[in-house]
């Protein structure tokens, strides 16, 4: 009987040490995955933010830069760039900036595509230079583009 | 009662066996995932470093063409740098070298203006370093032609 007890005392322990090891396993790994987790969010995040607007800046600076004419639209949340017998219309559009691209004689409504995510975009004219302000995530990142020499931009 | 005495021991020394290889095989899995735990929490904070560096070197390209598109117009990096930065701190300024804690208060700028002024005009090359942690991250160098009517 105390030898039956003794071998049934030795395996419920033996049970709780094997549960207690899985719970640690398993602990540890929730604990690494939390952290990974977190840490994968934060570098997104940063990736977004970063390279989300600097992406948007560079495609428009370089829209206008190879542009023969530009003006700004609207409220400075779009640019309408003319090369040759293209216009492309750049606009700021519900969370989204859209790319429009039409025949310079027949001109549309069409919003164009979304190409960028962003929270907003102001094109303000300043003296030479075109400022281009991009907000995503609630961070501002702006750059300077020249105007082109073309006679509508002299002023 | 001697002989029951020794029966006892006997199989208290028996059922300790287990126990022992348990806590064993406990300090081995902790050990285990102590040093998988340090390895991987190692990795992430590497990568989240790596990560802050390039967006901060994005952020500093970024202000470096615009440096040099409006430098290439104007040739004054006085000028430029307050177009670009409105709340930037001068740390030093001299006519060949200007110095500025960007917003970011982890990055500084430095620029160096080597002038050649000739009857055609001015030919000023710029050399912009952006420094951040003690280290150069990012070196840009161009120029900018005044006409002799603009410079005078």
């Amino acid at each position: 009987m105390k030898k039956y007890r003794n071998k049934s005392l030795s395996e419920s322990i033996s049970t709780i040490g094997s549960m207690l090891l899985f719970m640690l396993f398993a602990g540890c790994t929730l604990m690494i995955i939390a952290v990974a987790a977190g840490t994968y969010s934060r570098i997104s995040d940063n990736f977004d933010k970063t390279f989300g607007a600097s992406s948007a800046l560079r495609y428009i600076s370089n829209k206008i830069k190879s542009s023969e004419k530009a003006e700004i639209i609207g409220s400075g949340n779009g640019i309408k760039l003319e090369s040759g017998n293209i216009t492309n219309v750049i606009c700021f559009y519900d969370g989204g900036l859209y790319e429009n691209s039409m025949a310079t004689d027949s001109p549309n409504d069409y919003k164009g595509e979304k190409i960028f995510e962003l929270s907003g975009l102001e094109i303000a004219s300043d003296g030479d230079w075109y400022k281009i302000t991009v907000v995503l995530n609630g961070e501002e990142s702006s750059t300077y583009v020249r105007r082109g020499d073309f006679p509508e931009n002299q002023t | 009662m001697s002989e029951e005495v020794i029966s006892l021991k006997t199989k208290h020394k028996g059922s300790r066996r287990p126990i022992n290889l348990f806590f064993a095989e406990i300090i081995i899995a902790l050990l285990f995932f102590s040093i998988s735990g340090a390895v991987i929490l190692r990795v992430f904070a590497a990568a989240d470093e790596k990560s802050r560096r390039s967006a901060r070197l994005e952020n500093v390209i970024i202000y470096a063409q615009s440096l040099a598109e409006l430098y290439s117009e104007t040739g004054d990096i006085e000028k430029c740098a307050e177009m670009v930065w409105d709340k930037a701190v001068v740390r030093e300024n001299t006519p060949e070298h200007i110095s500025i804690y960007l917003p970011d208060e982890k990055t500084t700028f430095d620029a160096y203006e080597q002038s050649e002024k000739t009857a055609a005009g001015e030919l000023s090359e710029l050399k912009m370093v952006f420094t951040a942690e003690g280290s150069e991250i990012y070196t840009l160098t161009c120029t900018a032609y005044i006409s002799g009517e603009e410079s005078l």
